[in-house]
């Protein structure tokens, strides 16, 4: 292999490792990209889980399309978050838990470890939830759905193969643009998707209480603790080197612009109980009333990607829990190794799994207490997490000179982190002290 | 041989020369900045503050799920 370098790249030393050959530089930077893709994606999308799509449509069925402009807000936000995240795992090799533990030392690492835990297992009992509900009006018992989904989302890891679990799972990510065909096919008018995209206002009542706390509520959705968490440790899995930094910011940009997209498409088709003047109870509900509107495909096509939300959320925030546990407990967790290598690391995703599904198969299980803990503790969890990442951004003596952050980003993550310490204090007291704030 | 020495290596674009893509699985482990031989991070001013109010933050959300634990306890008594 001859190049205009001084120093030629010997082709025996290429051939010692799996690669493949291609005509010119611009198929090289394709497939480098695509080699690359897929913890940013997965992360964002995934994001899109049983709770949000119970949050946006809950939005859409509320407010119509007027808060659309508020994710396109949310875009640059969720970006510059999980950009710092991609950048951390690249130049550490290691997951956002371990980091905790090792800089910042137990107190910080057990609490944060703990305080994931406990909110990523009360996120999967919402997930198995939701599986629950769209099973029942599928008109399939959820004693057997949510077991099956426990079994798949366990099989789905057990590969012994990142690779083949990053591919099934961008499948699940690229079935959830059919949110985008149901949204078109509610019809909004286009003018005034446009209208709520470009122009940020509060609609026809103003900014009541109760727009204040959906706003809240959607910015808590779009941001979750375990996203820091899962993309961190899915980088490092994936052993995404310094060169791969670029691909990684694209990956983690493209992922921002499809959770976005399809989180509007969901407030869209909330928007449709919204025009009908139908009141919203739950996506299941919404299925239900819009189907006799639109067609049965779109009751079949809500019930279907709510448990597919439900089963991309899950997976990812069961690999969150195990990999954090496992990073700061050192014991092997790749995605990369056989059951019998990794033991620790897959009985956490399998134990946490099957008891997530437990919990929503008891009768008459606390499931709103489940919910409100979930937003109170992610309130406590999101500012502490990301205040690490920030820190660890700032970490001169850890990630060198040219990983760290640069002063426009410290200005732009300050402000970012800023305003969530506010809003998710703002949800944390509204859930907790409820009567403070006024219902309209 | 890594993609990053491969990548900072400007080939000559013929087809007679490939161009090499190795996926991150397959590539020789780089040495990465895990910090494992730095111990705790040092503690400057602006770290200080920053896990000052991180402390503050905590005690508040943490005193305020207390209090309504406390209420709802009194309530169902």
């Amino acid at each position: 292999m001859r190049t205009t370098s001084q120093n030629p790249v010997p082709s025996q030393q290429i051939s010692s490792v799996k690669h493949r050959v291609v005509k010119s530089r611009w198929q090289q930077r394709l497939l480098l990209l695509l080699v690359v893709v897929g913890p940013g994606l997965i992360v964002m999308e995934a994001d899109n889980d049983a709770g949000a799509v119970s949050t946006y449509t809950q939005a859409g069925a509320q407010y119509g399309l007027h808060l659309l402009w508020l994710m396109v807000l949310l875009l640059p936000v969720c970006y510059f978050v999980q950009e710092m995240v991609a950048r951390l795992g690249i130049a550490t090799g290691e997951g956002h838990a371990a980091m905790i533990y090792r800089r910042f030392g137990r107190w910080w690492g057990i609490f944060s470890l703990f305080d994931l835990l406990i909110v990523n297992f009360l996120t999967l009992v919402t997930e198995f939830a939701g599986i629950a509900l769209a099973a029942r009006q599928i008109g399939l018992s959820p004693i057997v759905a949510v077991p099956l989904s426990a079994v798949g989302l366990i099989l789905m890891v057990l590969t012994g193969s990142y690779r083949r679990w990053e591919r099934f799972t961008i499948g699940l990510c690229i079935l959830d643009l059919f949110w985008l065909v149901m949204a078109a096919a509610s019809r909004p008018s286009s003018a005034n998707v446009v209208h709520n995209l470009l122009v940020p206002n509060p609609g026809p009542h103003g900014w009541t209480p109760s727009l204040v706390m959906m706003v809240v509520a959607i910015v808590g959705t779009t941001i979750a603790p375990w996203q820091l968490f899962f993309q961190q440790s899915a980088v490092a899995d994936k052993r995404l080197r310094f060169s791969d930094l670029k691909n990684a910011r694209i990956d983690t940009l493209v992922g921002s612009i499809f959770t976005i997209l399809v989180a509007g498409g969901m407030i869209c088709v909330g928007n449709a109980l919204y025009v009908h003047h139908i009141p919203f109870s739950d996506p299941a509900q919404m299925a239900a009333a819009l189907g006799p509107i639109y067609g049965r495909w779109i009751r079949a096509g809500v019930l279907l990607f709510m448990v597919n939300a439900s089963v991309l959320g899950a997976t990812a925030i069961s690999l969150a829990s195990s990999w954090a546990i496992a990073e700061v407990r050192n014991w092997p967790h790749s995605l990369q190794l056989p059951f019998n290598e990794a033991k620790g690391f897959y009985l956490a995703y399998i134990l946490g799994t099957f008891a997530a599904a437990a919990v929503v198969l008891v009768p008459r299980a606390p499931l709103q207490l489940i919910i409100v803990g979930v937003q109170v503790l992610a309130g406590l969890m999101l500012p502490s997490a990301i205040v690490f990442l920030q820190l660890l951004l700032n970490d001169r003596e850890l990630i060198g000179d040219d990983m760290v952050n640069r002063q426009w980003n410290n200005v732009v993550n300050w402000s970012i982190i800023t305003i969530l310490f506010i809003l998710s204090l703002v949800l944390a007291v509204q859930q907790l002290i409820p009567s403070l704030f006024p219902s309209n | 041989m890594t993609q990053q020495n491969l990548n900072s290596v400007d080939f000559v674009e013929t087809h007679a020369e490939p161009f090499v893509v190795i996926h991150p699985l397959d590539d020789t482990p780089e040495q990465k900045r895990n910090g494992s031989d730095l111990g705790l991070i040092k503690m400057g001013k602006g770290v200080k503050l920053v896990l000052c109010v991180l402390r503050i933050y905590l005690f508040l959300v943490i005193g305020l799920a207390g209090y309504r634990l406390v209420e709802v306890m009194i309530m169902h008594r």
